[in-house]
């Protein structure tokens, strides 16, 4: 062996713990059983929308409705002032006999504002809500995660959460039933 | 979910002595006495009854309809969800064949409505005094010199009145020989027996399919519905856009929409979900189908009830923005009476402002929650609103064209006769429908895909 320069280890730590489940069952009861431990950073990964896991993880109505309604509210108020502004005060002018500022006739104009400030609402709520654009997930440093868009159900405690102890929610997680437990590690520096 | 097909649920019938199975008896019991009404109406009035008549028709006929459609489009998409709800409007659509008879008297007054049934003459308006065209021609050339030579003329508004009228008219005449090929009393009389054949026959049709699975639970009958279901779809389609056209348009026979048969199935559809909702939520707070119809699947109904009432909106004012833009005379007529506010005194100008209030403004941001179109007490609120509105708006489509006095003003004035038609026709169409409660099960219960709308949730 040649001599090599000693390279400083990464330092690492704890980010979160991982179980795989194999059935949707599974992962729901498994689900259940998480929130009635009182568990708050954590969450549950599978290919696809799970009937009933809503209720299971305890998730509450999404408030990305408020928004929208807000923008809607605000998109259809700054169409009517700008058509009233523009056609009715600042310079009116008059089409086919009505008067500058017609309420019906910038009906559309109305209907694509509210539309479209409702259409940002939602994407830009979603991305505020979801706390994206995030670029990394210390998730994603375990390989079998990968399954997770694909056949596999997984559910992660994050170590943030007040109540984690890595051998404690090791040993909680592995009383679920899952294929398999990982304590996934995050390069810190 | 692993089981589909394997299961048949046991049927679900009204208990005897079920508050529910006495209800046809109460709906035909008002149905008589509307009858009664309504006969007395006509003794003193045919034509006010005529037109008291078609509001009642036509107010009961989409809820009809739009359950056929409901009941048929379930089955070309093979939806599984809305088999528990489908056995219910299918008892809506039940009611269908008592069209055939609630349609007579509407055949019987039929000139009393349509003007255009009269050879050369309008009925009502009294000076109609020509008796043939060459008259009218002659009436028009005369019409215009005298408007000329009474410009300005203040000493005779009285002749320059008279001129116009007379103008009207015989334009009117002429418009309506080149409408003569479809607007005639035989072709009337035809199209309406094929339409309300039509309805009778689909609506025996779906009927018999459903029911027939209960007893014999054969999946067969699910094939056949699927495969009428393409052809019942255009047939129901020609027959309610004509129909449409032929009984609401037609009031007003120089006017036209083209959008009009689009309009009448909105208003079925959102007056169908909405009967929907009272019925099924009345059923399930008298204890039946409380399992059965659960709080998803009411949520799927009020989703539609609310998409398709934004439908109505879309369509009923696509219909008003076209007309409000171009301001063509003969477009223009059926929102000179009941938007204009020019003559301040025009009553219908508020109805048509109720009706962008309570018929769309109320209940979308209502029916918009998810919350409430999940609770089992609200939403029956909603559907209320909307069917309280259905009939006001019925009301505010056919009576604007009864018109008294020489002035050719419209008041706005219901009357017993009014009520008592439009009891009658719900009277008889509902006591027709929920006869089947007291013989059918409540859900088809035998439907292959009746275990998974069973088990169904929202995502």
């Amino acid at each position: 062996m040649s001599a090599e320069a000693p390279r400083r280890a990464p330092k690492k730590r704890v980010a979160l713990v991982l179980a795989e489940f194999d059935t949707t069952g599974d992962v729901l009861h498994a689900a259940e059983k998480v929130r009635e431990a009182g568990y708050e950073k954590w969450d549950v990964h599978t290919p696809f929308p799970i009937h009933g896991m809503d209720k299971a993880m305890g998730l509450e109505d999404s408030k990305l409705g408020y928004i929208v309604a807000v923008m809607a509210i605000l998109g259809l108020t700054s169409a009517i002032s700008m058509y009233y502004f523009m056609n009715g005060l600042d310079y009116p002018i008059i089409i086919g006999g009505k008067p500058g500022f017609s309420p019906p006739a910038a009906f559309p104009v109305y209907f694509e504002l509210t539309v479209l400030f409702s259409a940002f609402g939602t994407v830009f709520g979603m991305f505020h809500m979801n706390k994206l654009p995030r670029h990394h997930h210390p998730v994603f440093e375990s390989d079998r995660f990968a399954a997770a868009t694909d056949d596999k159900y997984f559910i992660s405690i994050e170590a943030e959460d007040g109540k984690f102890d890595v051998e404690k929610t090791r040993g909680f997680l592995e009383s679920l039933h899952p294929s398999n437990v990982e304590v996934v590690e995050e390069v810190v520096s | 979910m692993a089981s589909t097909h394997e299961h048949t649920r046991s049927e679900i019938r009204l208990p005897e002595g079920h508050a529910w199975r006495k209800a046809w008896q109460v709906f035909l019991g008002i149905g008589v006495l509307g009858l009664a009404g309504a006969a007395a109406g006509y003794k003193a009035d045919p034509h006010r009854f005529a037109y008291a008549w078609l509001f009642g028709l036509m107010t009961v006929l989409p809820i009809g309809l739009g359950a056929l459609f409901f009941v048929v489009i379930q089955h070309i998409v093979a939806a599984y969800w809305s088999v528990t709800v489908r056995r219910v409007a299918e008892f809506i659509m039940n009611g269908l064949p008592a069209i055939a008879v609630l349609v007579l008297p509407l055949m019987f007054v039929a000139p009393e409505l349509y003007s255009w049934m009269h050879e050369g003459h309008e009925h009502g308006a009294p000076s109609a005094e020509h008796s043939d065209g060459v008259a009218q021609a002659e009436g028009e050339h005369d019409g215009h010199a005298a408007a000329h030579e009474d410009h300005g003329d203040p000493a005779s508004p009285a002749a320059l009145a008279h001129a116009e009228h007379e103008a009207e008219e015989s334009l009117e005449a002429s418009v309506l020989a080149g409408k003569k090929s479809y607007l005639n009393k035989k072709g009337f009389y035809i199209r309406a027996a094929v339409y309300v054949g039509i309805w009778a026959i689909l609506a025996t049709l779906y009927f018999r399919f459903s029911t027939k699975q209960d007893e014999d639970g054969d999946p067969a009958h699910t094939r056949s519905a699927q495969s009428l279901a393409p052809v019942a779809l255009i047939l129901f389609g020609f027959s309610l856009t004509f129909a449409g056209i032929d009984w609401l348009m037609s009031l007003d026979p120089l006017w036209y929409s083209t959008i009009f048969g689009v309009y009448c199935f909105a208003m079925g559809m959102v007056s169908f979900f909405a009967t929907l909702i009272l019925i099924v939520s009345g059923l399930r707070a008298s204890g039946v189908l409380t399992k059965e119809i659960t709080v998803e699947h009411l949520h799927d109904v009020g989703k539609f009830l609310f998409g398709f009432n934004a439908f109505w909106a879309y369509i009923a004012f696509s219909q008003f923005f076209l007309i409000y833009y171009s301001s063509i005379p003969e477009e223009v007529t059926f929102f000179h009476k009941r938007w204009t506010f020019v003559d301040a005194g025009n009553p219908w100008a508020n109805v048509s402002l109720l009706l962008v209030a309570l018929h769309f403004v109320v209940p979308f941001v209502f029916l918009m929650s998810r919350n409430i179109k999940r609770n089992t007490t609200l939403l029956p609120i909603g559907a209320a609103i909307l069917i309280v509105m259905h009939i006001v708006e019925v009301y505010w489509i056919v009576l604007p064209n009864y018109v008294v006095g020489p002035d050719g003003k419209s008041p706005l004035a219901p009357s017993f006769v009014d009520v008592s038609a439009l009891l009658a026709c719900v009277g008889i169409f509902f006591g027709v429908a929920l006869k089947s409660l007291t013989s059918h099960s409540l859900i088809a219960a035998r439907d292959p895909r009746i275990a998974r709308a069973l088990s169904f949730e929202q995502v």
